[in-house]
């Protein structure tokens, strides 16, 4: 009994943790990186999404206001969170992305700007919804935010499976050298679009439709009917970030820790682009890469040889591909950047070297549309 | 159904709940019902296969033991072992013998081409089919009895804790557990409980985890991985399988044990073995002591009295039956594990392991290396780098990423994202921790301190708890589950 009594009270202890967490974690867990004082905004005109965030079926969301709107020509403008991210942000506050759709509304009756941004996005991943997004709309031309620090990332996030890709995007993915396979292999299809069983480990190896049918089910009684079982992505999140917290503590990792490129990753990520460039020269359609606003008032957390190397390898690219290129790192001056929470145990507030104010995304904005207008 | 999941949670609860409600006799039903269904989950077409199996064996051990006459209890034996390595063979290994066929064809000049079969590899086969074969044979021995109630010997072969990736059960265990009748005892629950916990929190929470750092680094092609990362890879993998697995195990123990039925361990902290003999000894016991008493031993034993010299080639005879009865049980343990070539490089690695260890003892220079942290830090990297043909399954790639390994300037880059190497330094950690903690800590403690030490064991449990209800997510199979 004694053994049943202390196995009760761990039950007891857990239920007050998980109380405890659920006070702690006021964040959702989408915008748990952006810390508390960077919050999402995602544009709406007329009730539909002009900016699509960090799911398939959000960019085949797009796809109905852009048919509302009378299927204009679209510049379909890609980036990571910088681009949906407002630091301090004041009610009134808009992102760069409506602020380019607006004045394209007032100034070129044809042609809108759309966007689409995922936290951390990597060009493979733009690679993808690039060549979707061509064929769910009229694309004239694209924005691409080439940040250095996401090619370290890698790979296609799962939330780019919820929705099924078209069966021509997948076939024009697998004819692209290097990274079309290993994308396709990803996406979990092969060219004709059907749905791969995976050779690993993956739960599509074994087809289970009851298991699948239940735990649907009892999931979506669980979280209709236990608020602590609905807000287990966020916890799972919370939990995520803690550790990413301690680790930050533990081997001193700060924001302007230097980070390295990681080879591999560095490559797929270019060979993605270049597969970009040369799709967008095949269909004609206007390219303008920038380098994306960063905090200049302190060092920058990269390897100035591995950031200089990067720089000329991407104008190279672009002149290569017909595509226009520009550097706009210093167009935000460092009184509309912010901070954000700290990412190690015990620091409150850090610098944040990718998420501006609401000035910021104008200023981002006006540039980029005065390079499109030219 | 997969472990990982609300649905199993449920159905287990439902079950153990039932199992104490009903009378003794209704209990088998019961269990056997519940475990086909749990089976069926995943496709109800080969339940059928499972009472083929169980039937065929059923039968063949009852004819066995009836019969006096060697030779007649032979030809069942043969029998049975024909039939259940043939559906074994059917199901697992017909493609990949075709495949290697059509090849050797090809390079001989013959272009024909072998029909290309699509043939789905039944859940559980390779475990239930081994657990029927050493049922038999032990009633061949005379070292068992035949089971005369179809009911209890079903319930053994389809008991839904252990059916689908072990422990692989044997007959002299679990069958008189089935017939006693059992009492509930509270302790029990408990204990079944939190192993249930500890599994899948072993699974839901580390292996998981770390399986996204691993099938990321594995997708890079070769050449952006250098030596150290397939190092670091590979200790990934090996805590990987080792969290997924041994987590398993310690879920379908827990279970049994909140039934009142006692499964033996599976696994006891492989990764402190000093010495490949001792990692077999702790890595997937049911496993290793099964190949040992159905395969070396017999395959030494035969080989025994056909070497009548004590020297052949300079080499003395002991030895020669150690190499090869050694090499024949670790590549039938490869193939067993998947049909594919880098399978049997693994199970021979491991036999080369072994025998290097066998040999070493006697050589002077080897036998100076007395220290139980000088064996551990010699013999841990190569356990883990024999990980690598098992993930990789690729012959050509293996090639590509194992050529890495003896090139010095691979070894002066790194290719990876940092956390990969941080993480494997903690996991090792972490491991190497809690064997300390468990195997010398805790019981120095629980003897000494009563109260608190079940006071901070419920502390622990809490935690395990919430990163169980936070993580529980079946997003990926458990990864014996293919084999």
């Amino acid at each position: 009994m004694k053994k049943l009594f202390f196995l009760l009270l761990s039950f007891v202890f857990s239920i007050g943790i998980l109380l405890l967490i659920n006070e702690s974690s006021t964040h959702r867990a989408d915008e748990i990186g952006l810390g508390d004082t960077t919050l999402s905004y995602f544009p709406h005109i007329d009730g539909y999404s002009i900016h699509g965030n960090n799911s398939m079926s959000e960019l085949h969301g797009l796809k109905k206001g852009w048919e509302k709107r009378g299927k204009k020509e679209v510049y379909l403008w890609l980036g990571n969170s910088q681009l949906h991210g407002i630091n301090q942000m004041k009610p009134g506050d808009r992102n760069c992305v409506e602020i380019a759709f607006n004045r394209f509304a007032r100034e070129k009756k044809g042609i809108e700007v759309i966007g689409f941004s995922l936290p951390n996005a990597n060009l493979q991943e733009f690679l993808v919804a690039f060549a979707e997004a061509r064929h769910e709309m009229t694309l004239g031309g694209i924005v691409v935010s080439v940040c250095f620090d996401d090619l370290r990332e890698d790979g296609i996030r799962d939330e780019l499976l919820d929705d099924p890709c078209d069966t021509l995007t997948l076939k024009e993915l697998s004819e692209i050298p290097v990274i079309g396979a290993r994308l396709l292999n990803e996406l979990k299809a092969d060219e004709s679009g059907k749905k791969k069983v995976e050779k690993n480990y993956g739960i599509f190896r074994f087809r289970q439709p009851f298991q699948e049918t239940s735990e649907a089910c009892l999931e979506y009684f669980l979280a209709d009917h236990f608020s602590l079982w609905k807000r287990r992505p966020d916890f799972r999140a919370f939990a995520l970030l803690s550790l990413y917290n301690f680790r930050n503590t533990v081997f001193q990792i700060k924001p302007d820790s230097i980070r390295f490129m990681i080879p591999g990753r560095y490559q797929a990520n270019l060979a993605a682009l270049a597969a970009i460039l040369r799709l967008s020269k095949k269909y004609s359609i206007k390219t303008l890469l920038y380098i994306p606003p960063i905090r200049d008032d302190v060092p920058l957390p990269y390897d100035t040889r591995q950031y200089s190397t990067f720089k000329e390898e991407l104008f190279q690219m672009a002149g290569q591909y017909d595509a226009q290129c520009v550097n706009l790192e210093s167009i935000v001056s460092p009184e509309y950047w912010g901070f954000k929470e700290g990412t190690s145990l015990g620091v409150a507030v850090e610098i944040d070297y990718m998420h501006f104010q609401a000035h910021g995304h104008k200023l981002l904005a006006d540039a980029i549309v005065n390079l499109l207008e030219k | 159904m997969i472990f990982n999941s609300i649905t199993f949670i449920l159905f287990l609860i439902f079950t153990v709940i039932l199992y104490w409600s009903l009378p003794e006799r209704a209990r088998l039903w019961m269990l056997s019902l519940s475990s086909l269904l749990f089976y069926g989950f995943w496709r109800f077409e080969f339940i059928p296969l499972l009472l083929i199996a169980a039937g065929l064996d059923y039968w063949v051990s009852n004819e066995i033991y009836k019969r006096d006459d060697r030779q007649s209890r032979k030809r069942f034996l043969i029998l049975s072992l024909v039939i259940n390595l043939g559906i074994l063979f059917y199901f697992k290994y017909l493609v990949f013998f075709l495949g290697n066929v059509e090849w050797v064809l090809h390079i001989l000049g013959f272009r024909i081409e072998m029909p290309h079969l699509n043939i789905i590899l039944p859940l559980a086969i390779s475990f239930y089919t081994f657990e029927t074969i050493s049922y038999t044979v032990d009633v061949y021995r005379g070292q068992l009895k035949p089971e005369r109630n179809f009911l209890v010997y079903l319930t053994f072969l389809v008991y839904y804790p252990h059916l689908i990736a072990g422990p692989i059960m044997r007959a002299s265990d679990i069958l008189p557990q089935l017939r006693t009748r059992k009492t509930l005892l509270p302790d029990c629950i408990v204990d079944g409980i939190k192993r249930v916990l500890i599994g899948l929190f072993l699974k839901v929470f580390l292996a998981d985890n770390i399986a996204e750092l691993v099938n990321s680094g594995f997708q890079q092609p070769a050449s952006a991985l250098s030596a150290l990362d397939i190092w670091t890879l590979s200790f990934l993998f090996g805590f990987q399988i080792y969290f997924d697995f041994a987590g398993y195990s310690h879920i379908a123990i827990g279970c049994a044990k909140m039934m009142g039925i006692h499964i033996r361990e599976n696994f006891d902290f492989p990764y402190m073995a000093k010495s490949p003999q001792e990692f077999w000894q702790r890595w997937h016991i049911s496993l290793s002591s099964w190949i040992r008493d159905y395969v070396f031993l017999p395959v030494a034993y035969s080989t025994s009295r056909k070497l009548k010299k004590d020297k052949y080639f300079g080499m003395k005879t002991d030895h020669i039956i150690y190499i090869y009865a050694t090499s024949i049980a670790f590549a039938l343990c490869g193939f067993w594990h998947g049909a594919n070539w880098n399978f049997l490089i693994w199970g021979l690695y491991w036999a080369l392991l072994l025998i290097v260890h066998q040999v070493s003892r006697k050589v002077k220079v080897f036998r100076a290396i007395k220290s139980n942290f000088a064996s551990w830090v010699f013999w841990l990297p190569l356990f883990m780098i024999g990980w690598l043909p098992f993930r990789v399954q690729n012959f050509g790639r293996l090639k590509q990423l194992s050529s890495k390994l003896f090139k010095p300037t691979e070894y002066l880059w790194l290719g990876l994202r940092e956390n990969n190497y941080l993480i494997a330094v903690l996991l090792l950690g972490l491991v190497t921790s809690a064997y300390f903690v468990s195997v010398l800590i805790r019981r120095f403690w629980e003897k000494k301190s009563g109260y608190m030490y079940y006071l901070f064991e419920s502390l622990g449990l809490a935690i395990v708890i919430v990163i169980v209800f936070i993580f529980l997510r079946p997003i990926s199979q458990f990864i014996y589950f293919q084999f």
